[in-house]
């Protein structure tokens, strides 16, 4: 009998001993890994690299949120916004609220792209010495993409009053790893922030590889500093920029059908005149340029519809003017047709007409005449060339070639020109901080009109 | 335990002191039922004042020696009242006729891991006996509850078969974890979730309804921290313990039961005809400045066809139940099986859910000390599913919807499709075709079993184990050809037929180790005390695969499919690892007190708060043992109870503390991202519960009174605390937050006539006030639907309660203009969403159910009325039905014939004009009172008698015919107040948003038993 119960207790005891082993708590997760054991090898941080490009064809980032914003809150009543999201309609209505839900998306999600970005950056070491210089240089021209659009869209413009004094947005330049007061950063100036975008491109055009399959390359780093260059007024350095790119010799201009994807439900590609773009294909990314722009036979909401004061810009003989098409409800743009198409953010005809408008301006012949680069544009799109080439010949060619790609409001800011009723710095044209980050982090300053 | 193998050994020789002192004589006899006069097994026999006892054998006998001189024997057996006979010097037999136990408090009731009286029981605990829903055809479990416990409010989400039904119990404690109770069958606690991995626009489908409810003996619902605390982190939501049926020793009893009825919907939602909508649609487009001619709208031919299209979707189901079980033993072995069939048809076409299930139980007694057991519960389903409210591809939505000018079918007789002349799809598509088409089956597999050991190591020193099982499957095999909206109106997802199949597993395996121990010291102390400890694992597997693009309807597996283009699986784990307590101590049966505790370390929290300690404390006393209640006889039970303690929510979903890194994929690619940021402290959420009560039996039963109140508060709620965005991460899981849950539960049993009629009476009520007393983030939190003009439907608030509606305040129709007027609470001269507010809930005042009883010879009835009252239902369906002209591409409800349509109109419906969506802004016009009191079920029986039934060799034959959901009183215009189509949705519950309303059943049966 005590030998039965002592028998028992030992089983008893056994199974609570065995039991007790912490080890079946410690589970691991299989479709995510822990953060901890994520970055140890060269392969870890390239697939962070390719996390980040993932992160930055969010549809609130370069997956065409950031791009289709530019043009609404920058439409001067060429465009007409017919969704029922609230958001966008209050962009494109110029009345944002602080709690405007893409105003608060567009920041996590760039935010989101630039911490992997850091990511990658403070893991530079364990990476191969073969790929270090590229995965660097990919790593800063993703990060000063993204400040790049923040800076433009939560911030006075740079031709707003003095940059150096004005809020810009915080620069998180270290991974987050964990949350602490130092969390709550504070606003650098409008200034700060572009040093550090020209610092990242500039590093990025010295670190990458001039040809670097889809992804980032030299070329599109110096073309995105050619666009910063002539945002800040910094001709010459702009010229010199998109000339790089031109001269390069690895991008040319297509035919004009061909410039955009007007294949319908296709995987995205680039053309020889992309420089960069965002992929799509329908197993992974997205393209809400398609999905706001392009109507419901073509995978889009059909929400915004193309005015006759857009179309009547262009003359009859312009080739541009045919990529519209209606549906029965309104006319739409078919530059987004293609629901899987790529998002081009960097393409060759942009640089023709930097370098046109700086050289105009700064009364020089970087790489090439001012005519001679407008001619070329023209001459694609079908129209006669000019013998004469002035500012507004360029502005003009420059709406009509690179319209809904995101440049409208920019270029109106940069030009000091007036959005419909609103002066060019008027308050209603720069995006809130959006009052959930003001209500997380009190050092946060909300800008004017807010 | 060294120390308590010290303590066993001194109780091993105290127990030798006893059995030393033997008896003089001998007292022999049989213990009988009072019933049948069959023997009964087990009965233990004891001499009273000693420890000298025995118990009847097979046949009832027993033999027991005791000392010379007039000894009393008690004669006890669970579930029989138990008996003290005073035996004197002369008599040497004794027979004895037991009786089943005549109280509720005597009766035993399953407290967790182990079980007592009720006499005995110091926490909140509701025990509802299968009798009470027998004759109600219910599919599951849940359904068994609704209206039988106060403190349990149930909703039956929809009139789906085997759909979502919502439990809780004294209300919801979590935002973000589960509010759903912990289910537990026969020790095993059971997946309860639905089985189905994709979304049918709302509703759900339900793994309880998997489960026969009709192999249910009894069930226990916990409510208090007493009673819960023994289930530590898995508590705060309350725990329902299922007691399956199991073998008596007795001959064996074999009852055949069949049930066949009819179910028709509550109610029929109420819509335009064809010449009432096209007059109104005409308005509203002339109201509009524009010429309705011209819209297409003319009369005599745009409503030349009137399809009543809800009638061409429903019908009447039929519903049939077949159940067939045997139980019966020896004093060795006792056995219950069962087999059963259950075919529900759904009221939509194509609806239907049918199960197989069977069940096995086996009781052992391998030796005196040891019993073995072994269970298993098996069950098959076919769950034939139909699409519904927030898809504008379902089919009872689509139907309401659906404009009465178009016909299901062309001249020949075929359904017409999407992108058809005849019926123009987008943004409503034929949903006769969407209903007969499709084949969206769910097959579902749920296995519950187990093995246990119960061995008595010493008197009254019980060693349990027991292993077993949950397992439940899924195969969802689903294909909608090219004449619905998803196969066939867009190429971009189906094209040409559009194929899934989806597959589902999840599994407990569970490890329980008990030692339970009693002790009763000069019969005044008594110790009941339990030591145990647990060990759950769970797994769950997923994997689906989708292909379009098929060469013909004829086709409709994947293999057919010309592109089979997106797939994936996945895997999930969670451990539980648990020690837990209890000591029970009563002195004299008088004054109870009890602790328990569990300690539970769970694999979903981080290394520094993986553990948690759950304790309770109770103390009870029952006033009716004291000598001066002698002066008040008619009270034969009172007792007075408090408990206080914590529980916990672990519900949270796996690796929420952990920093993940996610996998994703670039242009073919692949990478990895950050998706979560690590809180190593993220821990449960904790319930502080406090309860009193009292239980109070009036004479002699007739009147049986148990009331409790409650205040419960549950802290470190999990939830997504906001930090900067600038982190790159929008918000950790943290514990932040307060919910407090207040009320009163009460329930009263009478029995009214007692004569040849019999009479009885149940009433069970409950208030519950719950509050979000603390969040984190100063923002409004919208849930449920976004609401047109506003933030949302729903909103969670500081200071009230989930399930908070939120909208603008309709205050009328302007009678000048026939415009909606809002309050600009604001005042800023214009309606904004600013100007959202707070326009009512979901939760009652009080809700309960009412049950009376009449018996008279071989008859019986039963009425059972079940209630809510003062909540609100948002009536949803009506920004569309009731849309005040936004668009004219749906149906209206009958309710727009109130329209204001000239001047001076008042009304509370406003004017029509097409594309005006002010007047449809999201607001109070839509929020009614959902209360209602519905005639649950209403059952009348006959018992053919006794002599009559033995002449065909059966032992009894009842016949009976039940309904249920027969009649309904409530002021709520939609067709049914009970539905919620956010199926599940604690923050947004008891929103009717073209959901299926519950159906009624009328149902004949017949049990037989030999």
């Amino acid at each position: 009998m005590r030998y039965i119960v002592k028998q028992m207790l030992t089983l008893a005891t056994g199974a609570l001993l065995l039991t007790a082993c912490n080890s079946q708590l410690d589970v691991k997760p299989v479709n995510t890994i822990d953060a901890g054991s994520a970055v140890a090898t060269s392969g870890d941080v390239e697939a962070l690299l390719v996390g980040a490009y993932d992160a930055l064809g969010d549809g609130d980032v370069y997956g065409g949120n950031i791009i289709r914003d530019a043009e609404l809150l920058g439409d001067n009543g060429e465009i007409f916004w017919d969704g029922t999201f609230v958001a966008p309609d209050q962009i494109f209505r110029k009345s944002l609220l602080v709690d405007n839900d893409q105003a608060a998306s567009t920041w996590l999600d760039s935010y989101r792209t630039i911490n992997i970005a850091n990511n990658v950056l403070d893991n530079l070491d364990v990476v191969t010495n073969a790929n270090r210089s590229r995965v660097e240089g990919e790593a800063k021209f993703i990060r000063g993409l993204v400040y790049f659009a923040l800076i433009q869209q939560y911030a006075k413009a740079w031709t707003d009053g003095t940059p150096s004094a004005n809020p810009g947005v915080p620069l998180i330049l270290e991974p987050t790893t964990e949350i602490t007061e130092a969390s709550k950063v504070s606003r650098n100036t409008v200034a700060e922030v572009y040093t550090q975008i020209i610092q990242d491109l500039t590093q990025a055009e010295t670190a990458l590889p001039a040809s670097n399959s889809f992804f980032t390359t030299k070329g599109a780093a110096a073309a995105l500093l050619a666009r910063v260059y002539l945002l800040q007024g910094r001709y010459a350095d702009a010229a010199t920029a998109a000339t790089r790119v031109i001269s390069s010799g690895r991008y040319s201009l297509v035919p004009i059908e061909d410039v955009f994807d007007l294949r319908i439900n296709q995987n995205g590609v680039n053309t020889a005149e992309d420089i960069f773009s965002v992929q799509v294909t329908d197993q992974d990314g997205v393209n809400n340029l398609n999905t706001f722009f392009a109507s419901a036979d073509y995978g889009g909401r059909g929400d915004i519809l193309i005015e006759d004061a857009h179309l009547n810009l262009y003359t009859a003989d312009d080739l541009r003017g045919q990529l519209f098409y209606d549906d029965g409800n309104g006319i739409y743009t078919a530059k987004w047709i293609n629901q899987y198409g790529n998002i081009k953010v960097l393409r060759l005809a942009e640089m023709y007409l930097i370098r046109a408008e700086a050289n105009l301006r700064n009364n020089s012949s970087i790489g090439a005449a001012p005519l001679a680069d407008i001619n070329r544009i023209r001459t694609r799109a079908g129209l006669a060339p000019l013998t004469t080439v002035t500012l507004n010949n360029i502005l003009r060619e420059r709406r009509l070639e690179l319209a809904f790609e995101g440049l409208q409001l920019y270029d109106l800011k940069r030009t000091r020109s007036n959005v419909g009723a609103l002066p060019y710095n008027s308050p209603k044209l720069i995006f809130p901080i959006p009052r959930r980050e003001i209500d997380a982090n009190s050092n946060l300053e909300q800008n004017a009109g807010y | 335990m060294k120390h308590f193998g010290r303590f066993l050994g001194l109780c091993f020789l105290l127990l030798g002191v006893m059995h030393s002192t033997m008896a003089q004589r001998v007292i022999t006899g049989k213990v009988s039922s009072v019933t049948d006069g069959t023997a009964l097994p087990g009965v233990n026999v004891v001499v009273k004042g000693s420890n000298n006892g025995t118990s009847t054998d097979a046949n009832g006998q027993y033999s027991i020696s005791v000392p010379s001189g007039t000894v009393t024997l008690t004669f006890s057996f669970i579930g029989l009242e138990s008996q003290d006979i005073t035996v004197g010097q002369g008599r040497s037999v004794v027979n004895v006729e037991m009786a089943e136990s005549a109280t509720e408090l005597t009766q035993v009731v399953v407290t967790g891991y182990n079980q007592t009286q009720r006499k005995d029981i110091i926490g909140s605990i509701t025990t509802i006996k299968s009798d009470k829903f027998k004759d109600i055809p219910v599919v599951g479990v849940d359904q068994a509850l609704q209206g039988q416990a106060a403190g349990v409010q149930i909703s039956q989400s929809s009139g789906t078969p085997g759909g979502g039904i919502s439990v809780r119990i004294r209300g919801n404690t979590s935002i973000s974890a589960s509010n759903r109770p912990l289910f537990i069958v026969d020790g095993v606690p059971i997946y309860d979730g639905p089985v189905s991995g994709r979304s049918f626009g709302g509703q759900q489908d339900n793994a309880i309804s998997i489960i026969n409810p009709n192999d249910i003996e009894s069930i226990e619902v916990l409510k208090d921290a007493s009673a819960k605390a023994i289930y530590g982190s898995r508590g705060a939501n309350g725990v329902v313990l299922i007691t399956t049926k199991r073998g008596r020793n007795n001959k064996t009893l074999i009852t055949a039961d069949v049930q066949r009825g009819i179910t028709d919907i509550v109610k029929r939602p109420q819509v335009l005809n064809a010449t009432q909508l096209l007059e109104l649609q005409r308005e509203a487009v002339i109201n509009a400045g524009q010429d309705p001619d011209k819209q297409g709208l003319i009369k005599g031919v745009t409503d030349g066809v009137n399809t009543d299209w809800v009638d061409a979707v429903l019908r009447q189901g039929v519903l049939q139940q077949y159940q067939i079980s045997a139980a019966g033993g020896n004093d060795r072995t006792r056995f219950y099986l069962s087999g059963n069939v259950r075919d529900e048809e759904g009221v939509q076409l194509n609806n239907r859910f049918t199960r197989y299930s069977g069940a096995l139980n086996v009781d052992h007694k391998a030796s005196a000390r040891l019993n073995v057991g072994a269970n298993i519960n098996m069950s098959l389903s076919q769950n034939n599913r139909v699409k519904g409210d927030n898809f504008l591809d379902g089919v009872y939505s689509g139907a309401i919807k659906s404009l009465p000018y178009y016909s299901p079918y062309n001249e020949q007789g075929e359904l017409y499709g999407p992108n058809s002349a005849g019926y123009a799809g987008f943004p409503n598509f034929n949903p006769v075709g969407q209903a007969v088409l499709p084949r969206f089956v769910t097959y579902g597999l749920k296995i519950i079993t187990g093995v246990n050991a119960d061995y008595e190591i010493m008197k009254n020193l019980r060693f349990r184990t027991k292993f077993s099982m949950d397992y439940n499957n899924s195969e969802e095999d689903q294909y909608e050809p090219s004449g619905t909206a998803i196969g066939g109106f867009l190429p971009s997802v189906g094209g040409k037929g559009y194929g899934v199949y989806i597959t589902n597993t999840d599994y407990t395996i569970i490890n329980s180790n008990v030692l339970t121990y009693y002790l009763s010291l000069n019969d005044t102390h008594h110790f009941n005390t339990l030591l145990g400890n647990e060990i759950i694992h769970s797994q769950g597997r997923s994997s689906s695969v989708s292909g379009r693009l098929f060469p013909s309807d004829d086709f409709t597996y994947l293999n057919s499919a010309g592109v089979v283009d997106a797939g994936g699986s996945g895997f999930g784990q969670n451990g539980l690892v648990s020690f837990f307590g209890e000591v029970k101590y009563d002195f004299k049966d008088k004054y109870l007190f009890g602790l328990t505790a569990r300690y539970d370390g769970s694999s979903r929290f981080g290394q520094n708060r993986r553990f948690g300690l759950f304790p309770s404390v109770s103390a009870g006393w029952r006033v009716s043992q004291e000598s001066f209640m002698e002066s008040l006889p008619f009270i034969s039970e009172l007792k007075l109870r408090g408990s206080y303690g914590f529980t916990g929510n672990e519900r949270i979903g796996g690796f929420q503390f952990l920093g993940t890194w996610a996998s994703v994929t670039y242009n073919g690619a692949t990478g990895v991202g950050p998706a979560n940021l690590s809180n190593p402290n993220l821990q449960w959420e904790r319930t502080r519960e406090a309860n009193i009560g009292f239980d109070a039996s009036l004479w002699d039963g007739r009147l049986t009174v148990t009331a409790d109140a409650y205040s419960n508060l549950t802290d470190n709620l999990l939830f997504a605390q906001p930090i900067p965005l600038t982190t790159g991460f929008g918000s950790i899981q943290g514990n932040i937050g307060m919910i407090s849950n207040k009320g009163l539960e009460l329930t009263v049993s009478t029995v009214n006539v007692d004569r040849a009629v019999r009479w009885s009476t149940d009433l069970n009520l409950s208030r519950n006030i719950n509050n979000v007393e603390a969040l984190a983030n100063q923002d409004t939190l919208f849930r449920g639907y976004s609401g047109n003009g506003v933030g949302g439907t729903n909103a969670i608030l500081e200071g009230s309660p989930l399930g908070t509606f939120w909208g603008l305040k309709f205050l009328g129709v302007d009678p000048a203009t026939g415009n909606a007027i809002y309050e600009d609470i604001n005042g800023d001269g214009r309606i904004s969403p600013d100007d959202g507010q707070v326009i009512g809930t979901a939760q009652p005042l009080f809700f309960g159910g009412f049950t009376n009883r009449v018996s008279w010879k071989g008859f019986d009835l039963s009425v059972f009325f079940q209630f809510m009252y003062g909540n609100k239902t948002l009536n949803f369906t009506n920004t569309t039905l009731v849309n005040t002209g936004a668009d004219i591409e749906n149906n209206q409800s009958i309710t727009a014939l109130r329209r204001w349509q000239e001047e001076g109109d008042v009304t509370d419906v406003p004017r029509y004009e097409l594309g005006n969506t002010y007047n449809n802004f999201h607001s109070s016009r839509f929020l009614e009172d959902g209360s209602y009191l519905r005639l649950k079920n209403l059952s009348i029986g006959y018992n053919l008698p006794a002599r009559w039934a033995s002449r065909v060799k059966m032992s009894g034959v009842r016949v009976f015919a039940s309904g249920t959901n027969l009649w309904t009183l409530t002021p709520y215009s939609g067709a049914d107040p009970e539905v919620s189509t956010l199926d599940g949705s604690t923050t947004a519950q008891g929103i009717d948003f073209f959901t299926l309303p519950q159906v009624k059943t009328m149902l004949l049966g017949l049990t037989v038993k030999f």
